[in-house]
């Protein structure tokens, strides 16, 4: 069992975890500020499918990407920024494949039971989660001056992302028209499709029975 | 034949003794689809009556009917996008799904070896934690991969030939106009082909069983172990098909049991809170949709909470059969 660095304490994978998610909501709003800047509907889709395809490869890539910065740099971005980092527990970097199965597949075991296995950080002596159990790592200390690094760093993606929402919801205000006659057009097609007789557009705005407009009286005779 | 009774305590008391392998119940009641419950179907609709319960046939016609500007718009654009953006996007999401099939059975292959491992340290009496199990299921992974592929060539390569022998003879029959004959094939030999697809399912699931723990407990080699796993089931064919038997009644039993606690304790509550709104048509408050919510959640990780314990006494009841086979074949 490693003895030579001091165990990560959970406060500072806290950060990290928080670090990595903000890092991610940061790149999820740039790209929702690009489909939301949009002042047509046409544009609006184009980067909507491009959003699309965008983050089914993101989703496929990023653990490959993570797992390769953890064999080479002992972590992930966020563990990075806190100066922590993820080592075997008889010491040494993890390989690729061991950090694949631990972000990935650790994981998904850590968050089977309400997330038990990350709590479980709380519980365990080393501060060790089920992910680091049944990967036989631990997370380590390797710079203690790098604690402020992170802090800062969190507080400036925090920053960042409030920026970018701000950004978003003043596009979303500028657009508003757009959105509110999509969302009206699609939920009259919906509800006109289910019904037994739908009316066309023309139809559903067209008065059934015309009222006939009354002669005007003559208010004042004719002269002589 | 095998005591089951003893199986069972023997499970359950290495169960409650070394609760770690609940973690790896988990993973596969989770991700082997099997769990615990006899079915968990809550029918919802008889109070919705508003919402049509046949889709209708004509939706395309009378969605073109009431197009407004924005919808047609938007076909215009669907149809104007470049076939090879389309591609693009099934590509993507094909990596996708591929991937998550791929972690999918890697996971459940860790599992499998590390609760086999960890079921034989807890009949040995030794200790079992997520570090002394984990490394057997991480080194077993490749193996079980492979054993699975294997094992899904061999039964869909059985399936063809089943089909294809019926497909002949009928063929013949017909060919040669004996209408009586072909009739008789037709029923006859749909009978038997369905008869040897269920046998030979049973006995695929007799060679999982030993395969697995030859793999992950002797170091069988995938293909050495199927083989192996084979003549083990034909020679105790029995005894494994009446405690794959046992197994499913008990899995059955807790599930269904443990389903009528669960309506009792949950489903009537949930309706007595719903009907009120049910039975106005209404939409029901806030405050009710959380407490369904919070309902649910309850009984979704309770329900895999069973499923992880059946899985856990299967497969303690198979490992102790396993133990017990391989020491009369050496004796």
């Amino acid at each position: 069992m490693n003895t030579q660095h001091q165990n990560a304490r959970p406060y500072l994978r806290f950060l990290s975890f928080l670090i990595n998610i903000l890092l991610d909501l940061f790149f999820f709003q740039l790209v929702l500020l690009v489909v939301v800047g949009q002042g047509r509907l046409e544009n609006m889709l184009n980067s909507l499918l491009t959003a699309a395809i965008l983050w089914l490869f993101f989703s496929v890539i990023k653990p490959f990407f993570n797992s390769l910065l953890i064999s080479r740099f002992g972590g992930d971005p966020g563990k990075l920024l806190t100066g922590t980092a993820i080592i075997r527990s008889q010491g040494g970097n993890l390989s690729f494949w061991r950090a694949f199965f631990r972000n990935f597949l650790g994981y998904t075991v850590s968050g089977l039971l309400v997330w038990l296995g990350f709590v479980w950080i709380l519980i365990d002596k080393q501060h060790r989660a089920w992910h680091d159990l049944i990967s036989d790592t631990v997370v380590i200390v390797r710079s203690k001056s790098a604690l402020l690094m992170g802090i800062i760093s969190m507080a400036l993606l925090l920053l960042v992302n409030v920026f970018v929402f701000s950004s978003i919801l003043s596009q979303y205000q500028n657009n508003k028209t757009l959105y509110e006659g999509v969302w009206q057009d699609v939920s009259e097609v919906i509800r006109e499709t289910f019904k037994e007789n739908p009316q066309t557009p023309d139809e559903q705005f067209q008065f059934e029975d015309t009222p006939e407009i009354p002669d005007i009286p003559d208010v004042f005779p004719p002269a002589g | 034949m095998p005591d089951f009774g003893k199986y069972i305590s023997n499970s359950y008391e290495a169960i409650k003794k070394n609760k770690w392998l609940f973690v790896y119940g988990l993973v596969i009641a989770l991700f082997a689809g099997g769990s615990g419950s006899g079915g968990s179907n809550i029918d919802l609709s008889d109070g919705f009556k508003n919402i049509p319960k046949e889709i209708p046939e004509d939706i395309p016609e009378k969605t073109s009917l009431v197009l407004g500007t924005y919808t047609s718009a938007l076909l215009d654009w669907f149809s104007s996008v470049p076939v090879t953006t389309w591609l693009l996007l099934g590509l993507s999401g094909l990596l996708f799904v591929i991937l998550a099939l791929a972690v999918r059975i890697v996971l459940l292959s860790w599992a499998k070896g590390a609760l086999i491992s960890g079921f034989e340290k807890a009949f040995n009496n030794e200790e079992v934690d997520l570090t002394n199990t984990s490394p057997k299921g991480i080194s077993s992974i490749k193996n079980l991969v492979i054993f699975a592929i294997i094992a899904s060539l061999v039964a869909t390569g059985l399936l063809l030939g089943i089909f294809l022998v019926w497909l002949i003879i009928f063929l013949i029959f017909h060919v040669t106009g004996i209408e009586e004959l072909r009739i008789i094939w037709m029923i006859l030999g749909s009978i038997m082909g369905f008869f040897t697809f269920v046998v030979a399912i049973i006995l695929f699931a007799m060679i999982g069983v030993y395969a697995e723990r030859l793999i992950v407990l002797e170091k069988y080699s995938p293909w050495p172990a199927w083989k192996k796993a084979f003549s083990l089931s034909k020679g105790n064919f029995f005894p494994t098909l009446v405690t794959g038997l046992v197994n499913n009644v008990l899995g059955c039993s807790i599930g269904c049991a443990s389903m009528i606690v669960f309506v009792i304790l949950l489903g009537i509550p949930g309706f007595i809170i719903l009907y009120p709104s049910i039975s106005n048509g209404t939409t029901p408050p806030l405050s009710a949709i959380i407490i369904l919510m919070v309902a649910f959640m309850i009984f979704s990780y309770l329900n895999l909470l069973i499923g992880a314990f059946v899985v856990l006494l299967k497969y303690g009841n198979w490992n102790q059969l396993f133990r017990e086979v391989l020491i009369k074949q050496e004796s």
